[in-house]
């Protein structure tokens, strides 16, 4: 066991409709660890088993064999409520649609982990301003999603992913509903995040360039992992030239 | 772990984007609620106003009625089947402590005065010196009737304070006299007094052109002696429906055998007791539709919330991912249908109020909304919000989340 792990995957397996005629084995026995600190990538085409991945490591699912530890926690023993608990603390997710919670403003759907989390209200009010402030959208603090734009709405989504300071922060596809150049930036500050608060991240994706630039590279065939490679780890061609 | 104004401010922020789904939902419960308070407040009214009115007319009352035994039956009334004078000194003598007076009168009928040459009929009606004491009619000017009027039959007549300036204007009525034209005859009165006329709602013309004259005097003129009817009385804190029956024990032993005629002995308190009952009647009535409102109402918000848990399937989807607990989605889905529930009982309640305060207007009482009508009716649509939402918002909590993100 390393100690350095976040997540730890051992021999994943999950089948769906189990003892019936249309039996599926979706994920045949993945083994992963996952370091603190990390930007990893997990590429793989459709149907590879990417989300059903992404949702164990979520914890919205569970393995129907093999073991995940989640930052210490052996998520076989944990109850309902316990995993909602894990969800709100150990997991920041980010999605491909933003899922920002509509009619409420980009503070309050910050505020929301930190609602959970059972945080006092004006705690969780000076959080989310800072957090908005990270992601440069201070401005924007009083905006509904419906009033903002694509990368704003992902900017959101990534200072509430990061509200409770998460074990890992879970991005599927953050890029798949923006255009290149709001993508771009977005990347970016997966980037900056990862460097400067040393958050752990996993972005799921199947763009083989954005996953490129991160740490290391996980590929994923119809449910096996087929390749690992190391990454240019974060630095793309344009910062590397700022840089020197 | 969650914040419960944030539930009240995010259920508000929901009902605003859909303001007229939202009135349609809560339109049962405003209606049911509506009825309840208007009906309540009304009745609670009615009863204050009758009580009040019975108690200032003597709620220590006791009527007792000389009348046929058999409904269908007419009586023929005959002295001896009238409760005497000797009867009522001994009604009298046998509960001294229990009975305060015996208001006894005659009708000396409708007369026509023929002084002053203004034609005018007044009633007349043959009192003893108890009866103002039990009718609670108040001495205006001079005196009223005493026992020397009554034992001497005197022609001494007590008006009511507007037939007195009828007659005789703005001078002084006392010692003017009256002439009068009844059955018996024609008889000049004395006026000795007048009686204070009170506003109240039993007050009609009527009562205005009331006389009173002494029972004898009237009995005199009619040639009856007896009275087929009399008030009774009764000391402060008597049970005066208890005391009812034995009144009419009382009597019963007096009247002749197999006369066909029967002694009725009925209390002030029987008569607001049946008053009551029959309000409450209709409460019940009107209280049952009410109920079926509230119930089709309830349905309705159940319906609502269905439909609202269904579209936002994605974001309770979300709320979980983000680590919101089953239970704090129910809670949240409830907060809401109670809210719901909630605004619909306040806007019914305002709606009831105003109805009640028109009604109110229109019999002509003073209607106040009860207190207890509208706690009960506050309390009652919450709980209509929590049973009615219960169902939904557990079906909210017991999403899957996988399949709630996924949800287009």
């Amino acid at each position: 066991m390393n100690p350095d792990s976040v997540i730890q995957l051992r021999n994943i397996v999950k089948r769906y409709n189990i003892g019936s005629e249309n039996e599926l084995e979706i994920l045949h026995g993945i083994s992963l660890d996952v370091r603190r600190g990390e930007f990893l990538a997990v590429v793989g085409a459709s149907g590879s088993g990417k989300s059903t991945l992404m949702n164990i490591i979520g914890a919205l699912d569970k393995p129907t064999e093999g073991s995940y530890i989640l930052d210490g926690t052996d998520m076989d023993e944990v109850g309902d409520t316990q995993v909602s608990e894990i969800r709100n603390r150990e997991i920041g997710f980010v999605f491909q649609n933003f899922n920002l919670i509509p009619r409420s403003t980009a503070l309050k759907n910050v505020e929301l982990p930190l609602m959970y989390a059972g945080v006092s209200r004006q705690e969780r009010r000076e959080r989310a301003l800072s957090l908005l402030k990270t992601v440069e959208m201070s401005d924007r603090a009083d905006h509904q999603p419906n009033e903002l734009s694509g990368g704003q709405k992902q900017r959101i989504a990534i200072a509430r992913a990061m509200a409770n300071d998460p074990a890992v922060i879970l991005a599927d596809e953050p890029t798949g509903a923006l255009d290149t150049k709001t993508g771009r930036l977005v990347m970016d500050l997966f980037h900056e995040l990862n460097r400067e608060t040393g958050a752990t991240i996993v972005l799921i994706t199947h763009n083989r360039e954005l996953a490129a630039e991160c740490d290391r590279i996980v590929t994923l065939s119809d449910g096996r992992i087929t390749d690992i490679s190391p990454g240019t780890g974060g630095y793309t061609d344009q910062e590397q030239e700022n840089a020197s | 772990m969650t914040d419960f104004g944030e539930n009240i401010r995010m259920a508000v922020e929901g009902l605003r984007a859909n303001k007229i789904r939202a009135f349609l939902t809560m339109l049962g419960i405003i209606i049911g609620i509506s009825s309840v308070i208007a009906i309540v407040s009304v009745g609670d009214a009615l009863i204050g106003s009758v009580n009040d009115v019975f108690s200032k007319i003597g709620g220590n009352n006791i009527e007792v009625t000389v009348t046929s035994a058999d409904a269908d039956a007419t009586l023929e009334m005959t002295d001896d089947l009238r409760i005497q004078d000797d009867t009522i000194e001994a009604f009298k003598a046998r509960y001294p402590d229990i009975v305060k007076g015996v208001a006894v009168n005659a009708t000396g009928g409708t007369v026509t005065t023929t002084d002053q040459l203004k034609n005018s009929s007044i009633s007349l009606t043959g009192v003893n010196p108890d009866y103002f004491n039990v009718q609670n009619i108040q001495v205006k000017k001079g005196r009223l009737l005493n026992e020397e009027d009554v034992s001497g039959a005197r022609s001494v007549i007590v008006l009511s304070e507007t037939g007195a300036e009828k007659f005789f204007g703005k001078s002084d009525p006392i010692g003017k006299t009256l002439s009068v034209t009844g059955s018996g005859g024609d008889r000049v009165y004395t006026v000795i007094g007048t009686y204070r006329v009170d506003n109240g709602i039993l007050s009609d013309s009527y009562s205005n052109q009331q006389a009173y004259i002494p029972v004898s005097t009237a009995a005199e003129d009619s040639g009856t002696s007896g009275y087929s009817f009399i008030l009774v009385l009764t000391a402060q804190g008597t049970d005066t429906a208890a005391f009812a029956v034995k009144a009419g024990d009382f009597f019963s032993q007096y009247l002749p055998e197999n006369s066909g005629a029967k002694i009725q002995s009925t209390s002030m308190q029987n008569m607001i007791q049946e008053m009551n009952s029959q309000l409450g009647t209709v409460s019940t009535g009107v209280s049952v539709i009410a109920g079926i409102s509230l119930l089709v109402g309830g349905i309705g918000v159940m319906n609502i919330m269905l439909v609202s848990v269904s579209e936002r399937t994605r974001e309770i989807g979300i709320r979980k991912a983000l680590g919101a607990r089953n239970g704090t989605i129910r809670t949240q889905f409830l907060v809401e249908s109670m809210i719901i529930c909630l605004i619909g009982g306040i806007i019914g309640i305002l709606l009831g109020g105003g109805f009640a305060l028109i009604a109110g207007k229109f019999i002509g009482i003073t209607v106040f909304p009860s207190f207890g009508a509208v706690a009960t009716a506050v309390g009652f649509s919450m709980l209509i919000g929590l049973f009615f939402g219960s169902y939904p918002a557990a079906k909210a909590a017991k999403m899957n989340p996988i399949d709630a993100l996924r949800y287009e």
